[in-house]
């Protein structure tokens, strides 16, 4: 057995050098809200990653995510899923959003939360198309159980300065949290 | 925060320099959002598991994504311990194991804790598995189990903190 008592352990620096993963904003689920919006986003570092628990304040919910507040048909979403019998895989194209599935837990299930986290990619270039890639998942009951491994994308050059979570129903509950890092290139 | 710091805080990491058969952080403090550990090694023909606080009266509970050289499956499952796989055996060759794992809001009390892990051998499988221990109490400690067997020389662990 090897144990560590932290407070005799070096501090500093994890995950690359200091400053290259920065914490850009922290947005909190009111109850009232189904929506989590991060503006304004400087475009000062090379990727994003928002990592986040999420609960709904009535039934499960799917997290749908969008880009400068565009909602014309030009998402896509595709998804690895293990739900605790089999895998599956599936798409959306030409859609409004990029909507992660199961993506919020049920407020029926006491405790539980749906947690995940979301890179994106060269969000500031002008010279590609956006994409994200996501991994999350939740424990409920062995049928409401979901891991989920996804992608998605738009159709679109342009520099990500908004991204908007929407619950596909009712409100984030006040037990949900998102933070948004910027991490430097 | 203040701009340009870091959010990232390396707590604590060893190298064995012996086989273990358990490795432990222990008084992790409460001052983070979230944690990652990273584990990078081998491990005998196992699957290494896990236990929070010390909890081994709980049932873990688990869901898994996995793969093989040559077929797939999903898993639900539970024990008095968590896991990072199920139905292919992670734990293979003496080195060449990686196994990254996020534990958001750790040290909240509002949540039973959701933990999320990527793991790969390069000559067996891959594994994304969601873990629910099924306590609000903050994580102070987190133990890995090499199970049937011992985590191999050389094998690293690695606890960072991450701010928010």
């Amino acid at each position: 057995m090897t144990l560590f008592p932290l407070g005799l352990l070096s501090q500093g620096g994890g995950g690359g050098g200091a400053g290259s993963f920065e914490l850009i904003q922290t947005s909190n689920g009111t109850g009232s809200s189904g929506i989590i919006d991060f503006t304004s986003i400087p475009a000062t570092y090379k990727h994003l990653q928002i990592r986040y628990t999420a609960k709904n304040t009535s039934t499960s919910a799917d997290l749908n995510i969008t880009f400068n507040n565009v909602t014309t048909a030009n998402y896509a979403r595709k998804h690895l899923l293990g739900n605790g019998t089999a895998t599956s895989a599936a798409q959306t194209v030409s859609a409004a959003n990029i909507s992660l599935l199961d993506g919020i837990a049920p407020s029926t299930t006491a405790n539980v939360t749906t947690n995940g986290v979301i890179d994106i990619l060269d969000y500031a270039e002008s010279t590609k198309n956006k994409t994200l890639r996501a991994m999350y998942g939740l424990i409920q009951a062995s049928t409401t159980s979901r891991i989920y491994v996804a992608s998605g994308f738009l159709e679109s050059t342009t520099a990500v300065s908004r991204i908007t979570f929407t619950a596909s129903g009712n409100n984030f509950s006040t037990v949900s949290r998102f933070s948004l890092y910027g991490i430097k290139g | 925060m203040p701009a340009g710091v870091s959010a990232w805080t390396a707590l604590a990491n060893t190298t064995l320099a012996s086989a273990a058969n358990t490795v432990t952080f222990s008084g992790i403090s409460g001052a983070y959002r979230d944690l990652r550990i990273v584990y990078s090694g081998g491990i005998g023909s196992a699957n290494p598991t896990f236990i929070i606080n010390s909890d081994t009266s709980s049932t873990y509970l688990w869901t898994t994504l996995e793969s093989d050289s040559t077929a797939n499956s999903s898993v639900y499952n539970g024990n008095t311990y968590g896991s990072f796989a199920n139905n292919y055996i992670l734990g293979y060759n003496s080195t060449g194991i990686l196994v990254t794992i996020d534990i958001l809001d750790y040290a909240t009390t509002d949540k039973h804790k959701t933990i999320l892990s990527r793991a790969n051998n390069t000559a067996r499988t891959v594994n994304a598995v969601v873990n629910r221990w099924p306590s609000t109490a903050a994580i102070t400690s987190f133990q890995f189990s090499g199970g049937a067997a011992n985590f191999t020389i050389g094998s690293t662990f690695a606890l960072y903190g991450l701010s928010a």
